[in-house]
C-alpha cells in the first residue's frame, strides 16, 4: 500500500506538471478558446505559453527534474538530507543550459549564486524583501516529503532545512511547509481530504516558523497559512459547482508563480473537489498563470492520496518522454524508509 | 470647499504620504513598531535597509515626484493629456537622478528604457499574457486624472488609461489606476460620502476592463474588484481596532507593491481613517509598499477632506527637499501647482 501512495506521489507531480506545462501564463478563457474546453490530458505547449512550444506533450518543466535528482541524493544518502544537497544537486541540475532556460526565477538566481554568476540584484540591503517569494520551493517539496510519510513535524522541518538556503524567504518556506506537510499526510493510511488540507494549514504555519527560527529573510505580503484558509473556505463553499469554485479561487486568492496564491489556490482546488484525483488536476491546470507548478503540487497530494485515480497512459507518457522510471524510485524510497 | 483647496488636499497627501512612507516601505507593522518603538507619524531620516536610504527627511520617491511632474504636464499641455503627454513625462522624470535611479519601480524603469531605445527586445514578446506586469507603478500616479476630473469618471478612465499604456498596459495595474483615479474623482465633488467614493474605484474597476477588453494584456490571477470588496469589508469590520485591522489586511490581503494587494488593502485602510493625515499614518505603518499606500490613500482622501489636517511644516520641509530639475534648482511648489490645477480642472469642467 505505502509504496503505491509513494508511487502517486511522484507520478501525480509529474503529470500534473507536465499537464499545467501546456497552458502556463495563459488565463482559463484563452484555454477554452485554444482548446474548446478546460483541459484535462497531457498536450504540447504552444509557442504563446512560457514553454515557447518547445515541449512537447508529457514534458516536465522545472520542479519535477530538480525535485527526482533531489529524491536520488537523499537515496544515496539513505534517506539523509541537508541544505547542502539541495545546493549541490541545482548546481548539478542547472550546469544544464536547456534546465536553466525554464527555471523559475529564484532557482536560476540561486544557481547562479553557487556558481559564482552576477545575477544582477540591486537590493541586497534590504532586510525584507518580497521578490523571492515564489512556489518554486513548494513545488519541489514532495521530495523530501515522501521520506516521511505520515510524519507531518519531520516532514516540515526537514523540508525547510534542504530548502532554506536556495529559497530563503519565510513565504517560500512556509508554503513548502504546507505542501510537506499535506504530502506527508496524504502518505498516512487512512487520511482523508479533510486531514490533508488541516495538515497544510499546520504546515504553513509551521514552515513559517520554522524558518524564522533559523532567520530567514522575511517578507511584508500576506500568509500563505491565511490565505489558504480562504482558499479552502471558497473551495468548500463552491464543493459540486467547478466553475464557481474555478473562478473565486482565481479572483480571491490568485494563482501567480507567489507561494501566498498558488500554494492556496491548489489547497482551494482540494476542498472543491474533495481531492477527487482527475477533478483537482483539472481544476489546479485550468486555473491560469502557473499551471505547471499548481499542477505539480496538486498531483503530489491526490496523487499520494489516491494513486489508483492516476491515469496510466499519462505516467506512461511523462515517463517515457523524461526517461522516468516511478516504480523503481518508490520501491527505493519504500526501502529507505522500511530501513529507518 | 474650493477645488483648489481639495487638490492641495490631495498634493499634500500624496507628498506626505510618500516622504513619510519612505522611511518604513518594505517592513512588516511589527519590524516598523520596533524599528522606531511605535508607529512612524512624523518625517524621519530613512533607514539603512530601504529603498530610500539615500534620502534625507522630507524626500519623496517615485510615487510623489511622478504625481508632481503629470502635474506639471497638465499645466504645461493645458490640460490635454493624451499618451504621448504621458510618455513625455516619464522620459522627463528619467532624467531626474534623485528619484529615477533608486525608486525606479521594477515595471517602470524596464519600460522607461525601452521607450528610449536602451532596451531592444521584449523577452515577453511571444507570450498572449503579461502577469507580470501588476505592479502598483500606475496606480501610485494616478490621482492626477482624478483631481483633475470631478466627478466625471468617464474623462478620469480615459486619461487612466492612456496614462498606463506605456508601463503597465494589462488589466490588473490599469483597473488599479482606474480604481484610484476614479476614487479622487468622487472624493473632489462636496458632500461625497465614504462609501460613494469606493463605489467610484470600483466603477473604475469595471469600467476600465470593459474599455480595455481588446487593446490591453489580460492577467491571469486575483482580480482587483473582489480584493477591494474583501479589504473594504475588513476595514469596516476592524475599523476600532487598528493593531487588528492592520494585521487582518496585511496578512489576508497583503500589502505588497502588487496592486491586488497594496492598492486593494489602501481601501480598506480608507474606510477606517479619520481623517487625511490618519490615512497617511495608517499607510505608513501597514507594512509592505508603505510609501506607495500612505500616498495614494493620501491623495484619496486628502481630495476628500482638504488640507486641513496636514501640518504647515512638513509641506515645507517637502517642497524644500524637492526639486522638479537634475540641476535641483526648481523647488516644489505645491501650493502654486494646486493653484494653476484648480483653475484648469474649474475651466475643464466648465
Amino acid at each position: 500500500m505505502r509504496k503505491d501512495n509513494l508511487y502517486g506521489c511522484i507520478a501525480g507531480a509529474a503529470v500534473g506538471e507536465a499537464m499545467g506545462a501546456a497552458v502556463t501564463t495563459w488565463t482559463t478563457d484563452m484555454i477554452r478558446e485554444e482548446y474548446g474546453s478546460l483541459i484535462e490530458s497531457l498536450l504540447p505547449a504552444p509557442t504563446s505559453t512560457k514553454m515557447k512550444g518547445k515541449f512537447p506533450a508529457g514534458h516536465s518543466a522545472d520542479a519535477v527534474p530538480y525535485a527526482l535528482q533531489l529524491i536520488a541524493r537523499f537515496l544515496e544518502n539513505n534517506g539523509a538530507m541537508s541544505e547542502y544537497d539541495a545546493g549541490e544537486v541545482l548546481l548539478q541540475w542547472g550546469a544544464d543550459p536547456a534546465n536553466l532556460e525554464f527555471a523559475g526565477g529564484i532557482t536560476r538566481e540561486s544557481y547562479c549564486h553557487l556558481a559564482g554568476i552576477d545575477t544582477g540584484y540591486r537590493y541586497p540591503f534590504l532586510t525584507y524583501d518580497h521578490h523571492k517569494i515564489s512556489n518554486e520551493a513548494a513545488a519541489r517539496a514532495f521530495a523530501s516529503a515522501v521520506f516521511f510519510p505520515g510524519d507531518v513535524e519531520a516532514a516540515v522541518e526537514a523540508t525547510i532545512k534542504v530548502f532554506k538556503n536556495i529559497y530563503g524567504n519565510m513565504v517560500s518556506l512556509s508554503g513548502a511547509g504546507a505542501i510537506a506537510a499535506a504530502v506527508s499526510e496524504a502518505l498516512k493510511d487512512g487520511a482523508t481530504c479533510h486531514s490533508v488540507l488541516a495538515a497544510g494549514v499546520h504546515g504553513a504555519r509551521r514552515g513559517f516558523e520554522i524558518a524564522d527560527s533559523y532567520r530567514i529573510q522575511p517578507a511584508a505580503t500576506a500568509l500563505v497559512s491565511r490565505r489558504m484558509e480562504l482558499a479552502i473556505e471558497i473551495g468548500l463553499a463552491a464543493q459540486g459547482d467547478f466553475e464557481k469554485a474555478l473562478t473565486e479561487i482565481e479572483e480571491k486568492v490568485g494563482c501567480s508563480n507567489a507561494a501566498n496564491e498558488s500554494v492556496p489556490a491548489v489547497f482551494g482546488c482540494l476542498a472543491a473537489c474533495d481531492a477527487d484525483a482527475a477533478a483537482t488536476l483539472r481544476m489546479a491546470v485550468n486555473l491560469g498563470n502557473d499551471t505547471d507548478m499548481m499542477g505539480s503540487m496538486a498531483g503530489a497530494i491526490v496523487g499520494a492520496l489516491h494513486p489508483e485515480a492516476l491515469k496510466q497512459d499519462d505516467v506512461r507518457l511523462v515517463e517515457q518522454v523524461n526517461g522516468y522510471d516511478f516504480n523503481t524510485l518508490a520501491e527505493n524510497i519504500e526501502k529507505v524508509i522500511s530501513a529507518r | 470647499m474650493t477645488t483648489e483647496e481639495r487638490i492641495l488636499g490631495a498634493l499634500l497627501g500624496a507628498a506626505v504620504g510618500d516622504a513619510m512612507g519612505a522611511v518604513t516601505e518594505t517592513k512588516t507593522t511589527e519590524a516598523i513598531v520596533k524599528r522606531h518603538g511605535g508607529f512612524v507619524t512624523t518625517l524621519l531620516d530613512p533607514v539603512c535597509d530601504c529603498f530610500a536610504r539615500r534620502n534625507l527627511r522630507g524626500m519623496v520617491t517615485d510615487d510623489f515626484s511622478l504625481v508632481y511632474l503629470i502635474g506639471l504636464s497638465y499645466i504645461k499641455n493645458k490640460g490635454q493629456m493624451d499618451q504621448k503627454a504621458f510618455e513625455q513625462v516619464l522620459i522627463d522624470w528619467s532624467e531626474l537622478d534623485q528619484y529615477f535611479i533608486d525608486h525606479s519601480g521594477p515595471n517602470t524603469k524596464v519600460e522607461i528604457q525601452r521607450m528610449k531605445g536602451e532596451i531592444p527586445v521584449d523577452k515577453y514578446a511571444h507570450l498572449k499574457t503579461r502577469n507580470h506586469l501588476i505592479t502598483n507603478g500606475t496606480a501610485m500616479k494616478a490621482s492626477p486624472m482624478g483631481f483633475m476630473n470631478p466627478g466625471n469618471f468617464d474623462r478620469a478612465i480615459t486619461e487612466t488609461i492612456a496614462m498606463c499604456m506605456p508601463t503597465h498596459p494589462t488589466s490588473v495595474a490599469i483597473s488599479a489606476a482606474a480604481a484610484v483615479s476614479c476614487a479622487t474623482a468622487r472624493a473632489m465633488v462636496d458632500g461625497a460620502t465614504k462609501e460613494e467614493i469606493v463605489k467610484a474605484a470600483l466603477y473604475g474597476v469595471e469600467e476600465s476592463c470593459r474599455r480595455i477588453k481588446d487593446t490591453a494584456y489580460p492577467v491571469a490571477g486575483a482580480k482587483m474588484g473582489p480584493r477591494i470588496e474583501m479589504a473594504v469589508e475588513l476595514g469596516l469590520r476592524y475599523g476600532h481596532d487598528t493593531d487588528r485591522l492592520l494585521y487582518e489586511l496585511a496578512s489576508l490581503i497583503g500589502t505588497s507593491l502588487t496592486c491586488t494587494e497594496s492598492i486593494a488593502a489602501l481601501f480598506g485602510l480608507f474606510m477606517a481613517a479619520d481623517s487625511a493625515m490618519d490615512m497617511v499614518i495608517l499607510g505608513v505603518n501597514a507594512g509592505g509598499d508603505t510609501d506607495s499606500i500612505a500616498s495614494i490613500g493620501g491623495a484619496i482622501y486628502g481630495a476628500f477632506e482638504g488640507p486641513g489636517s496636514f501640518r504647515e511644516e512638513d509641506r515645507i520641509l517637502i517642497e524644500k527637499m524637492n526639486c522638479c530639475d537634475n540641476a535641483l534648482t526648481k523647488h516644489f511648489d505645491l501650493c502654486g501647482m494646486a493653484k494653476d490645477l484648480a483653475k484648469l480642472a474649474d475651466e475643464r469642467r466648465a
